[in-house]
């Protein structure tokens, strides 16, 4: 397989965003947001809670606009507003799993994952139901076609959410908080899942977490965004934010998460040491 | 200046504008000691003339202190800081800095602030025309629309999913349209009974029930119960999937929620409506019978016969036709809102109380245009 730093150099950026205001409601979250995903790259965005990791992913998922004069986003060289007004194109540029799974609930996980089959693909009904059944059992919910997402658990739902996510081959996915509230074995399941989504499919991956572990396990670089500061702080690979950061509240995340992890034997150590130069990109 | 008795919470105010104001905060600020008054009232007091310049706090001799010696700083800080002053905290009691500091963390940073501060939320800024009427328009469109893809085929909506919507509309409701009909023709007997048959009339029972059924009760009965039984939850499933996310994943796949939630609905109402307001006469009708028939030896041809001459074709189209109408508003306004609901479980019920609230009322004053307008046209 490729480097995510080969694929970059390679081919345009899969994600641009250029000088975006997040808002959320009236309020500003984050200023001047600038940052490029390159293709195949899986790129983590990290922060305090309500710093607007989750609003970003809304932006990038294009449900939430750019005010006029408040920046740009472009997935695969198409500007948003474009990929909106094309309705048909959308889910085929990109797929999301949202913080709470957002499983139709009316819906067998089988339905879940059929349904966008039968709208935006030309297949019969036996092929999108035999498509939909592949995807679950490639997330590892084979058995579970005729179950409801109230009858599954929360790991369960994920990876659901994931499989309808990624139904329609779309080149980039955006996870929302993917191993929140599971169990640490689940949780790297789930990050296996992930790490094979790229290696199959080449998929970029843009992911919103808290999870320290999840990050060093699969993010090639990560973006802290800063609450106090209304700024991205910094972007790089997590080793160096980790290792080399100057800024405080980055050190801090670094370092809290460090802290429990020290209490745990066999878990990964982040070294933190803050001296030096971090790598500002 | 000061405020306050000898052992309760007390404020010393020195100073001048031009050299500086000193605030010191003396005596017991525990909560469970006297009541004191609030940050920005003493500010509308003696706090008043501190209008410009900066202010030292210190609450160096306070007795005793708590959250409530905390929170009067915290609030006191704020209000000062908005009049313009230059707040600067002396010497507070060891730890009262640390929670005041941990309850500034939260604070909107100078990059960070909000655009409307204070009070004013996103909804609050907006105007009627940008929060209500332009959506409700691109609402109606939408809808418009959407009737206008599935009379040509090609709506997204799968049928299986129409079936549903239209049997929970439907045959469901049967049951309870059925009761509240047949008691309304009951009640209509009885009130004709007590009247006519004083004159000998009885007989015409059957037209008041057939003529009232007909043109203006089974139409709002009906109109009454899909508000409260299938408006009502239209709403607040649609709201609970806005909650969840769900709209929002439809949304990434490309559906319009409009298309794919409100429109069947809508589309259910509008056909359900009128066939159960045919059920809603023919029932109600028969609960009139029930009455009118065994206490007056009648048979029950006789009243049938008295009551298809009663009815015209026009008071049953007129009924229908209101019946559609009602399902077209209910199922509208029902949808609608549980497409605005707030992301909350709070939301979702008052998503569900509005949907029945102006579901009844839009159903009511559209049968008084009705009815006026039927009054105007001779039918």
């Amino acid at each position: 397989m490729e480097s995510s730093q080969q694929l970059q150099k390679k081919s345009p950026a899969a994600i641009e965003v250029r000088d975006l205001t997040l808002r959320h409601g009236e309020r500003v979250l984050i200023r001047s947001l600038d940052f490029s995903v390159g293709q195949g790259e899986i790129f983590a965005v990290i922060g305090a809670s309500g710093c607007g990791k989750s609003t970003l992913l809304n932006y990038l998922a294009g449900l939430q606009l750019p005010a006029s004069g408040e920046g740009s986003i472009r997935l695969l060289g198409k500007d948003m507003e474009e990929l909106i007004a094309a309705p048909a194109e959308r889910p085929r540029t990109c797929g999301v799993l949202f913080q709470t799974g957002a499983l139709w609930t009316s819906m067998t996980l089988l339905e879940n994952l059929s349904l966008p089959l039968s709208l935006h693909g030309n297949f019969s009904p036996k092929e999108v139901e035999e498509m939909a059944a592949f995807t679950l059992a490639l997330v590892g919910l084979r058995g579970y076609e005729h179950h409801r997402p109230h009858e599954i658990s929360g790991g369960m739902a994920k990876r659901a959410g994931i499989a309808r996510a990624m139904v329609l081959d779309p080149p980039i996915l955006f996870l929302d908080e993917p191993s929140a509230g599971l169990d640490p074995v689940t949780s790297k399941n789930l990050d296996e899942l992930i790490l094979g989504i790229r290696r199959f499919q080449g998929t970029t991956i843009v992911l919103v977490t808290h999870e320290l572990r999840s990050i060093f396990r699969v993010a090639d670089r990560a973006a802290y965004l800063d609450r106090e500061s209304n700024s991205l702080l910094e972007i790089g690979p997590p080793d160096a934010l980790a290792r080399h950061s100057l800024h405080p509240n980055v050190r801090e995340f670094f370092l809290e998460n460090d802290k429990i992890s020290e209490k745990l034997p066999g878990s990964v150590v982040v070294a933190t040491a803050p001296t030096g130069g971090g790598p500002r990109q | 200046m000061g405020y306050g008795d000898r052992g309760g919470p007390e404020i010393i105010l020195e100073g001048t504008e031009q050299m500086g104001w000193h605030l010191e905060l003396c005596g017991d600020w525990k909560l469970e000691g006297e009541t004191p008054r609030t940050a920005a009232d003493w500010l509308e007091g003696e706090g008043a003339v501190l209008a410009a310049g900066k202010v030292l706090i210190n609450a160096i001799s306070v007795d005793g202190w708590d959250r409530r010696l905390v929170s009067f700083l915290f609030h006191l800080r704020r209000l000062l800081e908005e009049r313009g002053l230059s707040v600067k905290l002396g010497i507070l009691p060891a730890h009262a800095e640390e929670m005041l500091r941990l309850a500034s963390v939260g604070r909107p940073t100078a990059g960070g602030d909000l655009n409307c501060p204070g009070k004013t939320g996103a909804k609050a800024k907006l105007t009627p025309m940008q929060n209500t009427i332009r959506p409700g328009l691109a609402y109606v469109g939408d809808i418009a629309r959407g009737i206008g893809r599935c009379a040509l085929g090609r709506s997204p909506i799968r049928r299986r999913d129409h079936g549903q919507i239209f049997r929970q509309v439907g045959v469901d409701a049967l049951p309870i349209v059925a009761l509240i009909s047949f008691l309304t023709g009951v009640i209509l007997g009885f009130v004709g009974v007590v009247q006519l048959a004083r004159f000998g009339a009885a007989i015409y029972v059957a037209d008041l029930v057939g003529i009232a059924m007909a043109r203006e009760m089974a139409s709002i009965m009906v109109a009454i119960i899909l508000t409260g039984r299938t408006g009502a939850a239209f709403a607040s499933t649609i709201g609970s999937m806005r909650v969840n996310g769900e709209i929002d994943a439809l949304v990434t796949f490309g559906l319009s929620p409009v298309e794919f939630l409100a429109l069947p609905r809508v589309l259910s109402l509008l056909f359900m409506a009128p066939i159960l307001c045919v059920f809603s006469v023919f029932i109600g009708i028969g609960g009139g019978m029930a009455v009118v028939v065994p206490m007056f030896n009648l048979s029950a041809v006789q009243y049938l016969s008295e009551t298809i001459s009663a009815i015209g074709a026009h008071d049953f189209l007129f009924g229908v036709s209101k019946g559609a109408v009602f399902g077209l508003l209910i199922g509208g306004l029902s949808c609608w809102f549980g497409l605005r609901c707030d992301r909350s479980a709070e939301g979702v019920g008052a998503a569900t109380t509005a949907a029945v609230v102006f579901g009844i009322t839009a159903a009511i004053v559209a049968d008084a245009i009705f009815s006026i307008l039927g009054n105007l046209l001779g039918i």
